[in-house]
């Protein structure tokens, strides 16, 4: 193979590599994430099965965290798309990441009406609600933090594209962390919504 | 442009990131040291003033009272494990020798390296700034294990402020052990297979690996115990203080220590790799069993979550669940047993050559063992029992993740000092400085063996209120003049270092006459990108006294990326 011509695709191969290891990181820094979680939901197994899980009179619903899990959802196929739009009009993209960015608001929205509610109107407060009231706004809040950096990143990416940027790479780097936070949002269901 | 002190300080340069860290690790190392002194001048002539400490306790007239007493033995811990050691191990050394090992012309995220170290000297000010709070720095013990580290028994701001502090370190822990795994995995030069690293590499892969995995349970448990302090949630306080019920204390120490004893590995891991990288260049020979030793460093990192409740025989653990835990801890010792077998192999017969370096990583396998021994003791329930919280725990710990790690430490420090600031440290002083230590470590911790074994317990104020306990204040007295000698021993390290710095001499382009690609194609100090031209690599760390090199070389080594003809040298 002619060296000069290796050299050439090499270099042109490098902001792959660089995109290939930036995605690694990511993957890493979000599976180091879930351990977090792992962590909070061991504690919160803990505690229901040492019986310090005391519910409040009236339990919270299950409903609103399948709602804000739905729009939770509703972000990674608009992620998706905006990864696969064609290179030679990025633009596409911009309605795919802002369909993200609002789905994702709705999901922070919905789950901060809920703890909202049962804050004021449901009286579940911290630290009389013992145990429960600490996971449920504890890890509920650390959750949505984790979200909110996602939807950081997607904000990014949407301002890069709207300054005629290419945010496909971003867009797959983003979903990763949607995968992440879909998986913790998973983890949190199951240890604290769930009666 | 950036003024030159702001590109000084947010440097990216992972060599200068390094010697960030050295400089931060050495200063914590020594306030770290001297709490240790005071800990051990109480052990040894209890509530007498400590000369010279009059001005800082003004009203006991330099005397430890109990609340002070409880302050250092907190801090001691807490600075040694996340402010010095871990910090020099990775945060210097790592940072200083992975990308050049691996022929790679930095990290992968320089930036994230650069951020790491900030966090970590945020971290830093936060225990420093502590010192001045009202009801002063934290008491909680290392572990801050709850309901102690709770508002409700310690109410000041400075348990808060190391709170914090440990969340800093721990984002600086993540940082560095995400960048060295993806810039091990990434960045490696052509030819630089797995089967060629240097052990060192294999070691800091490791480590980081478990740095990238346990760091966020750390981060858990710490961040729970924060919003118990200062949000009002009751994850961790029970009993009397807890209102609606309260949470569990015992789930802190699960956390805790499911961190902790991978934090354990996570200390001596690189220790392990410069064993094996060492003991090799200094017998002239390859590593005996390289692939045997890189597995078995494995094994240990692939099971080191999985011993951790050997730390809780005693919190009221299932009895199955003890068991269970026994049979994993004693199964961890075989992969480390194999380590050190083909660290005896490789000296045999070797030409062993006795260089700082060397006798460094000697001692670090003297007292390793004798920590591994003693530590089989703690790994099984029926001994665990009566030894646990003794004085046994803290000279076992100690010689594993203090003096190995230590030892380690200037193993490291002196085997690329010369390539970090291009100046050779004094051999002779270096020498002495790591034989007074090894023997100083052996009487220090060897003497809180025999006390834990004759039932004191840790963190006594004054052990001597026991009648049982009278008849060791010889045996403390003697092992705290053993502690004095170890502080004073370390002048030897800080002449040559100051000395070294100030006029010491240029150093020679490779003074261990080995292959490994920072000795071979970079300069000392290295440039900036590491090396002129990328290195393609040829062969393994450790081709050393192969008959077709001397022959055609006429020296026992070659370097890694060095072009030659040469048959079966891999």
């Amino acid at each position: 193979m002619n060296p000069e011509a290796s050299l050439a695709s090499s270099e042109a191969s490098a902001p792959r590599r660089a995109e290939s290891t930036r995605w690694f990181a990511g993957v890493l820094a979000h599976g180091a994430g879930t351990m977090f979680f792992v962590a909070l939901a061991f504690a919160a197994g803990w505690y229901r099965m040492r019986g310090l899980w005391v519910l409040p009179a009236v339990a919270p619903s299950v409903l609103p965290p399948c709602v804000a899990g739905a729009f939770l959802l509703g972000v990674g196929p608009l992620l998706l798309r905006a990864s696969r739009v064609d290179a030679s009009t990025p633009r596409r993209a911009l309605p795919w990441l802002g369909g993200a960015l609002v789905s994702g608001a709705g999901f922070l929205g919905t789950q901060a009406a809920w703890l909202h509610v049962m804050f004021w109107y449901r009286d579940l407060r911290v630290p009389e609600g013992g145990a429960f009231a600490s996971a449920f706004y504890g890890l509920s809040a650390l959750q949505a933090v984790h979200v909110g950096l996602v939807l950081l990143a997607v904000l990014v990416a949407a301002v890069s594209t709207w300054r005629g940027g290419d945010a496909r790479d971003a867009a797959r780097r983003a979903l990763a962390g949607w995968l992440f936070t879909v998986a913790t949002f998973g983890l949190l269901f199951l240890a604290v919504y769930l009666p | 442009m950036r003024a030159s002190w702001v590109r000084a300080l947010w440097t990216t340069d992972h060599k200068q990131v390094a010697r960030q860290y050295l400089w931060g690790g050495l200063g914590f190392l020594l306030l770290g040291g001297l709490l240790a002194l005071l800990i051990r001048w109480q052990w040894a002539w209890p509530g007498q003033p400590v000369p010279g400490l009059a001005w800082a306790l003004p009203e006991s007239r330099g005397a430890l009272t109990p609340p002070t007493y409880t302050v250092l033995f907190t801090l001691h811990g807490l600075v040694m494990i996340f402010f010095a050691v871990t910090p020099l191990l990775f945060g210097a050394l790592g940072h200083f020798v992975l990308p050049l090992a691996i022929g790679a012309r930095g990290f992968a995220f320089p930036r994230l390296s650069a951020a790491g170290f900030w966090a970590y000297a945020v971290g830093g000010a936060l225990v420093l700034a502590s010192f001045a709070v009202r009801l002063g720095p934290a008491s909680a013990g290392w572990t801050s294990y709850p309901p102690l580290a709770t508002p409700a028994f310690t109410p000041g701001v400075g348990q808060t402020l190391m709170t914090v502090a440990i969340l800093c370190v721990g984002v600086s822990a993540f940082s560095y052990g995400l960048n060295f795994v993806v810039t091990v995995v990434r960045c490696r030069a052509p030819g630089m297979t797995w089967g060629r690293m240097p052990l060192v590499v294999w070691g800091l892969f490791y480590g980081a690996v478990l740095n990238v995995l346990f760091v966020p349970v750390l981060a858990a448990a710490t961040l729970l115990l924060l919003l118990d302090r200062v949000a009002g949630t009751q994850f961790f306080i029970a009993g009397a203080a807890a209102v609606g019920g309260g949470g569990d204390p015992i789930v802190y120490q699960h956390l805790f220590w499911l961190f902790g004893h991978p934090e354990v590995y996570i200390l001596i891991l690189p220790a392990w790799g410069m064993v094996g990288d060492f003991v090799a260049y200094f017998s002239r020979k390859p590593a005996h069993g390289y692939r045997l030793t890189a597995g078995a460093m494995g094994a240990v990192t692939a099971m080191s979550g999985l011993v951790y409740a050997h730390h809780l025989f005693t919190s009221g653990l299932s009895p199955v669940l003890g068991r269970a835990f026994m049979v994993l801890t004693l199964l961890i010792s075989l992969p480390a047993e194999v380590m050190f077998l083909n660290w005896l192999m490789t000296l045999w017969r070797g030409s062993v050559r006795l260089t700082s370096p060397m006798l460094a990583a000697l001692a670090t396998m003297v007292v390793f063992g004798l920590g591994g021994i003693t530590g089989l003791a703690l790994g099984a329930v029926a001994t665990d029992v009566p030894l646990h919280g003794t004085m046994w725990v803290v000279g076992h710990f100690h010689l594993t993740m203090g003096a190995a790690s230590f030892l380690a430490v200037f193993a490291g420090l002196y085997f690329w000092f010369p390539k970090m600031y291009g100046r050779a440290l004094h051999e002779g002083l270096a020498k002495a400085h790591v034989l007074a230590s090894a023997v100083l470590f052996v009487g220090v911790f060897g003497g809180q063996l025999a006390a834990g074994y004759a039932g004191q317990l840790r963190r006594l104020y004054d052990p001597y209120q026991y009648t049982y306990l009278k008849h060791l204040l010889p045996l403390n007295q003697w092992t705290t003049g053993c502690a004095f000698l170890l502080g004073a021993a370390q002048l030897l390290f800080v002449g040559n270092l100051v000395w070294t710095l100030w006029r010491g001499r240029a150093a020679e382009p490779n003074p261990w006459s080995v292959g490994t690609l920072e000795w071979t194609c970079a300069t000392s100090p290295p440039a900036p990108d590491n090396y002129a031209t990328e290195p393609v690599v040829l062969r393994g760390p450790h081709v050393l006294s192969q008959p077709d090199v001397q022959q055609q070389l006429g020296r026992d080594w070659i370097g890694q990326a060095e072009a030659a003809v040469l048959g079966g040298t891999e």
